[in-house]
């Protein structure tokens, strides 16, 4: 780069000094941009990023409650399911027709003397 | 002057503007974060806030061993914003397919001019998937509850329904409507920039709080073993309706209360039967023959009289209060317990005319007609016991074989029990107990209302009702294996059109208990307007005795005579306190 030719006189000697203070702040401020640019930005990370990580954890919490919406409703239809097949009227209906079975007779039926059963405090019933 | 006097100046003009207006910010800030301004914090809550509400889940209705009577399951309501919508004939075409709707209706109620509109109320999963896919701006859901009844048409007139509103309409779901409903609750959530729900912020007014569970004491075989076989019977007599209602004489609790034909609550707009109440609690009728057990109790509650004692039938006709009574079968001298057998409408007035009109109303009142048995049932009726001083002269004639009296079938099943326990009438229960988050909130325990009879009495009355299975005309109703006591009825009903009694229209009943030794069911059965016969020793002792030896069997009861095996349940007497000896139920 080619050497600026001194000013002359004395407004060209304020003008000079004027650069000078200039080109000195300038060179001073490049190092303070430095410095703060990414303290900024780290600042700015900072605060941003866990708002935008609790943003994401209540969408992921909503979609787990959708989820257990979900599921439960998925669990009492089973239940009803269940109770469905547990209809006497469809086991009747099974047990003659598909499984051939019929009530038993007087006969058939043998009553015995059942041992005392100990219930879950192994207290005798 | 300082060359850089002008930066400066501009500078500090510079720094001034900006504190200024920083300083002006800060204000405003302080004013809109700080003081109080509802205006803005209500306008902002509208913004990124909204309030939900939420229903609470309807409880499960179970029987007396936990199965799943009635439930509620998550469905999905279809609702439609006319004034959202594109294109809407095309969205109407598309929706009356996925919801399975005729087109012009779903067009017709889209054309309106309301803000919201319901275009299908809980709808099948299948349904609401479908109509999600599509996709449809101004379309959307709600979930709501809707009440399924497992086990179809059994026990359904008793269970009774629930409307879309998730509000209790007949029957139980009805009456117990105020702990199975549940209170609703309403939540403010956070919404983001769409509108779309993010999470709950805070609670409202109150959490949503689930509906109790009801327990009641029906059990679902028994009831299913009534339900068959009053199908059976009504098919085989061709008879308008039956009703079936069998209980513990020791507890009073209802093990099943079944109406024929039935009715499917799951498809309750279908079936217009569906509101005419519960047969047996809700209507009444006149309990014929089967009445004359009060007649005889009332009798043989006095001193010095015995089952022995003999009355003159007078060969089948006996002129009484300006009308002839007649007896099926002509008999001349007969005694009070061959009487009951042989179900003598003229012994048994004669029998009355003993005891005088006074003394039969209060063994009336007593066992415990003309009033409510507060069974926790809707609509229940009282039946109709008029006073003696409103008797007709014939009323002597027709009161002690139950005539002129109106009854429920729940009526005369408890004064059976009451025999059959040793003497106590009970409190009738259908609900066991109300059930909380898995706490009982209340436990409906046995509780006697009054002794009707005394045990010598009760003991007494057993054997001549045993009697009348044994060599009556309830022959019929013995189960096999097991010894049982009852009697029959049939009653004449009231035809309206000549307002007499028609020889055409009959309601055939029988009531009994079983085994006579130590009775575990009572068990009422009445068949209204049966075609191939009329008695109830034909019609409705068979239905007896088929409900009688299932539900024993179910019971684990052992056969009379077999070895007694203890009963899987601990067995409630009733015993009030100050009674000893001779007047607890079962010692006599």
């Amino acid at each position: 780069m080619p050497e600026r030719a001194a000013p002359r006189g004395r407004a060209e000697g304020r003008q000079l000094k004027a650069f000078h203070f200039l080109r000195r702040r300038r060179q001073d401020g490049r190092w303070y941009v430095l410095v703060c640019v990414p303290f900024l930005a780290a600042a700015a990370v900072s605060l941003a990023w866990p708002r935008l990580h609790d943003l994401r954890l209540r969408y992921e919490y909503r979609s787990l409650r959708v989820q257990q919406t979900e599921l439960l409703r998925e669990n009492r239809r089973l239940r009803l399911i269940r109770a469905r097949l547990q209809s006497l009227r469809r086991i009747e209906a099974i047990a003659r027709e598909r499984l051939g079975l019929s009530d038993p007779k007087p006969g058939q039926i043998i009553w015995v003397r059942a041992q005392k059963r100990a219930n879950y405090n192994g207290v005798g019933r | 002057m300082n060359f850089l006097d002008p930066f400066r100046r501009r500078q500090k003009i510079f720094l001034t503007l900006l504190i200024a207006g920083l300083c002006t910010i800060a204000v405003r800030l302080y004013q809109l974060q700080v003081t109080p301004n509802s205006l803005a914090l209500g306008r902002a809550l509208r913004q990124y806030t909204k309030s939900v509400p939420i229903q609470p889940q309807r409880g499960t209705i179970l029987d007396q061993r936990g199965r799943t009577l009635a439930l509620s399951v998550l469905a999905d309501s279809v609702f439609v914003r006319p004034a959202a919508l594109v294109r809407p004939p095309a969205a109407a075409r598309l929706l009356s397919k996925a919801l399975s709707l005729p087109e012009p209706e779903t067009r017709k109620k889209m054309a309106s001019k309301r803000p919201f509109i319901w275009l299908k109320r809980q709808t099948t999963p299948q349904e609401a998937k479908r109509v999600r896919k599509l996709k449809l701006a101004g379309v959307g859901a709600v979930s709501e509850g809707k009440r399924y009844y497992p086990k179809g048409p059994l026990g359904g007139l008793l269970l009774g329904f629930v409307g879309v509103d998730n509000k209790g309409l007949e029957g139980l779901e009805y009456a117990y409507d105020p702990y199975l409903r549940g209170v609703p609750g309403r939540i403010r959530v956070a919404r983001d920039g769409r509108g779309r729900n993010l999470y709950p912020l805070e609670m409202l007014q109150q959490p949503p709080r689930r509906g109790s569970d009801l327990i009641l004491t029906i059990d679902e075989a028994v009831q299913y073993f009534a339900e068959s076989a009053l199908d059976r019977a009504l098919e085989k007599t061709r008879a308008k309706t039956g009703t079936a209602l069998v209980l513990e004489p020791d507890t009073g609790r209802i093990l099943a209360l079944a109406a024929s034909p039935s009715f499917n609550p799951n498809r309750f707009h279908n079936d217009p039967s569906g509101s005419r109440g519960i047969p047996g609690i809700t209507t009444v009728f006149e309990p014929g023959s089967t009445f004359k057990l009060v007649t005889m109790a009332a009798y043989l509650e006095r001193r010095e009289t015995s089952p022995r004692d003999r009355f003159d039938c007078r060969k089948g006709r006996y002129r009484i209060g300006g009308r002839t009574v007649r007896d099926v079968h002509p008999y001349g001298k007969l005694s009070v317990a061959r009487a009951l057998q042989v179900s003598s409408n003229i012994c048994t007035i004669q029998i009355a005319e003993k005891i005088g009109p006074e003394r039969l109303y209060r063994a009336i009142r007593r066992f415990g007609f003309g009033a409510s048995t507060r069974s926790g049932l809707p609509s229940e009726s009282p039946g109709l016991v008029r006073k003696t001083k409103d008797w007709t002269r014939g009323s002597i004639a027709a009161v002690p074989i139950g005539q002129e009296v109106a009854a429920t079938a729940l009526q005369v099943a408890m004064a059976y029990a009451a025999v059959a326990n040793g003497g106590y009438l009970m409190r009738t229960r259908i609900v066991r107990s109300i059930r909380d988050q898995g706490q009982a909130v209340r436990v409906f325990a046995p509780k006697i209302v009054r002794r009707v009879v005394s045990a010598r009495t009760a003991q007494t009355l057993k054997r001549m009702l045993a009697g009348v299975v044994e060599y009556g005309t309830g022959k019929a109703a013995r189960p096999r294996g097991y010894s049982a006591a009852g009697k029959t009825g049939t009653a004449q009903q009231m035809d309206p059109a000549t307002r007499a009694y028609s020889k055409e229209r009959f309601v055939a009943s029988f009531v009994g208990f079983a085994p006579v030794e130590h009775p575990r069911v009572v068990i009422f059965v009445s068949i209204d307007h049966p075609k191939t016969h009329t008695y109830g020793g034909i019609i409705a002792a068979p239905v007896f005795r088929e409900i009688a030896e299932k539900t024993l069997r179910y019971l684990r009861i052992p056969p009379s005579g077999e070895p007694q095996l203890r009963a899987s349940g601990p067995i409630f007497r009733p015993r009030p306190p100050g009674l000893r000896g001779k007047d607890r139920p079962g010692t006599a």
